[in-house]
């Protein structure tokens, strides 16, 4: 019985009986229920040690050059082969993943409260500022993202703190659409009526009833936008309009080896593959999280 | 009624449009440097020089007379001079965006064609092996990154097994085949991240059409599967999608830049990227606010024709 994924209904502490559970209570459960989940889960966890402990697993300086080894093949030596310059793909493909988890966490994290809060913010105050609030997220929706973040890179420099910048600005009226639709829903609900009779304070009924609500949709969003912001983050570096040389970022080694695709693939191919995986662990979770939540399977879908 | 909502969404395009095109106004202002200086190169560093250049663009007036010129200039067709070359930028953009207009149109068409066939199998499949593959497969196109797609298919295509030529784009009008076999692998680039994402809605929507009454009494009408399938579950499913393809079509405008840095096309897109290394501002103005025009020109279409499609949507 202990492994099966519906508890039998037991009392709490009130004496209600207590809804079946739907919660996965063990690992194997979880398995069991989405292989995609845990599949991603383990390729991100993976990614995360290996992102760390960089400076301890990376055989090579990122910035060593071996003149002998230019364009060495994958082998004993060099686990992945060597780039143009003869530094080793590996260790910098270690390092790169640092810079994109590093710039994918801190701008979904900046779209995330930022957007999170304007979206309750707007719900939670109707009239005016709602209107104002979504009408200035429309306007920033009016623009491809890829040329909006361009555009804020040109402003403000190239540079991986801009690069952070750019996609979460980018990202700031998703969040903030996400958080308003529950809010509206929720303010008009009786026990925040109660709440607001009782004369508490906006602030508190938005963090006790408000943020409960929006907290799952925006949870599933950000981690679909971990994906999007590891593509945004390498496609920028790949215009040389992100990360700067001679810092690893993965975008930037694909840009720089496909000029000698012919000489040798590897500088290109590894890169390249390494975006994928991390970009699809996230991409598994995202999905598996929202066939969870929504049983009618939404699509997930996003760009960059 | 549909009349009346043609035109609200008109009018409501002007307010759009107009900070738009203050926000595009304001980069030249935003962006560090002082354009005279950088017509004038850095080494001259006359102040009477300068002042003169400024003087010419118009650089010394206020700041909404500078808009209000810009604005008047821009829609008279007039985008101003690249700093750079000289040359009209009206004149480039005519060269360019044919390029990026058919990389985005080629790699829709590609991509409606693959998300289709692809979306329905898996959407009325009964295998939940085929099923979860296609899940897997499209939840894998939407993980790849464009450029590397776009190396990885010239190193197979052009590279090793010499199918297709590699840079060359000859025009539409006079070597139509030779053409679309030029702007195959880009557009096939551009494609696949938004075939899959066409195809998981495709899915989705058939799943939830499955359902419906009307396609438990065609069924018991006796009606075979794939005019089930045909007439009335992709007929329905099919109009969210459109919504999706619009969004798409839009979304290319902007992806298209950096295939077509990856395959050297000499679009809008490439246009822009080199406007930002020659700091030929102007330039990068320019592909901004017409870029961003077509976006929202294309989403607004994209609305209007989702409404034709399905009289049930109300249009508030």
């Amino acid at each position: 019985m202990s492994s099966s994924i519906q508890e039998s209904a037991t009392p709490d502490r009130t004496g209600v009986a207590e809804l079946p559970s739907t919660r996965p209570r063990s690992l194997v459960a979880i398995a069991r229920r989405s292989p995609k989940a845990v599949t991603g889960i383990l390729v991100l966890v993976g990614i995360a040690v290996v992102a760390v402990l960089a400076p301890r697993l990376a055989p090579y300086p990122v910035t060593e050059m071996h003149a002998v080894d230019r364009f060495a093949s994958p082998g004993a030596a060099y686990l992945l082969g060597t780039d143009f310059f003869g530094r080793d793909l590996f260790s910098r493909i270690l390092f790169g993943y640092r810079t994109s988890l590093l710039v994918a966490a801190l701008s979904v994290a900046f779209a995330l409260v930022i957007g999170s809060a304007l979206g309750v913010v707007a719900g939670f105050s109707g009239g005016t500022v709602d209107t104002a609030v979504m009408r200035t997220m429309d306007i920033l929706f009016a623009f491809p993202v890829l040329l909006l973040a361009i555009t804020i890179v040109v402003i403000f420099g190239a540079g991986t703190l801009t690069t952070v910048l750019a996609i979460g600005i980018v990202y700031v009226p998703i969040f903030a659409r996400i958080a308003r639709g529950p809010t509206l829903v929720v303010r008009e609900q009786a026990y925040v009526e109660a709440a607001r009779a009782l004369g508490q304070r906006p602030l508190r009924i938005i963090r006790r009833h408000v943020l409960p609500n929006v907290s799952t949709p925006i949870f599933v969003q950000a981690t679909i936008n971990l994906a999007t912001a590891i593509l945004f983050e390498s496609a920028l570096s790949f215009l040389g309009l992100g990360t700067q040389p001679p810092y690893p970022s993965l975008g930037l080694m694909v840009s720089e080896g496909r000029n000698y695709l012919e000489l040798s693939p590897w500088p290109t191919v590894f890169p390249g593959l390494a975006i994928v995986l991390a970009v699809l662990g996230f991409n598994l979770v995202g999905d598996a999280l929202q066939e969870i939540l929504d049983p009618r399977l939404r699509p997930t879908w996003s760009s960059s | 009624m549909m009349q009346r909502y043609v035109v609200q969404r008109l009018i409501l395009l002007i307010p759009v449009l107009f900070v738009i095109s203050v926000l595009v106004f304001s980069l030249m202002h935003l962006i560090p440097g002082d354009p005279a200086q950088v017509i004038l190169g850095f080494e001259n560093t006359d102040p009477l020089q300068l002042a003169a250049v400024r003087r010419d663009l118009g650089l010394d007036r206020p700041v909404y007379v500078q808009y209000g010129r810009w604005l008047g200039r821009v829609l008279s067709g007039n985008l101003g001079t690249s700093v750079r070359t000289g040359r009209p930028i009206g004149t480039l953009m005519g060269e360019a965006l044919p390029f990026t207009l058919e990389l985005a149109v080629y790699a829709i068409a590609l991509a409606v064609l693959i998300a289709i066939p692809v979306g329905t199998l898996a959407g009325t499949t009964s295998s939940r092996l085929a099923d979860g593959a296609m899940q897997t497969l499209t939840l894998l196109g939407l993980s790849l990154p464009a450029f590397w797609v776009g190396a990885m298919l010239i190193l197979l295509f052009s590279v090793h097994l010499r199918w297709f030529p590699v840079l060359t784009y000859p025009g539409l009008a006079e070597a139509p085949l030779a053409n679309l076999r030029g702007f195959f692998l880009p557009a096939l680039t551009l494609a696949v991240p938004n075939a899959a994402a066409i195809a998981r809605m495709v899915r989705a929507s058939l799943v939830a059409v499955r359902r419906e009454e009307y396609v438990k009494v065609a069924r018991a009408k006796g009606l075979s599967e794939p005019v089930v399938v045909r007439r009335h579950m992709l007929k329905n499913a099919l109009i969210p999608v459109v919504t999706l393809v619009g969004i798409v079509a839009g979304y290319l405008l902007g992806g298209s830049i950096v295939v077509e840095q990856v395959f050297a096309i000499p679009g809008v897109g490439r246009m822009g990227l080199q406007a930002i290394v020659q700091r030929d501002y102007p330039v990068l103005q320019a592909v901004v606010l017409i870029v961003t025009a077509l976006f929202v020109l294309v989403n607004l279409l994209v609305d209007l024709f989702y409404v034709f499609l399905d009289p049930r949507i109300r249009y508030a």
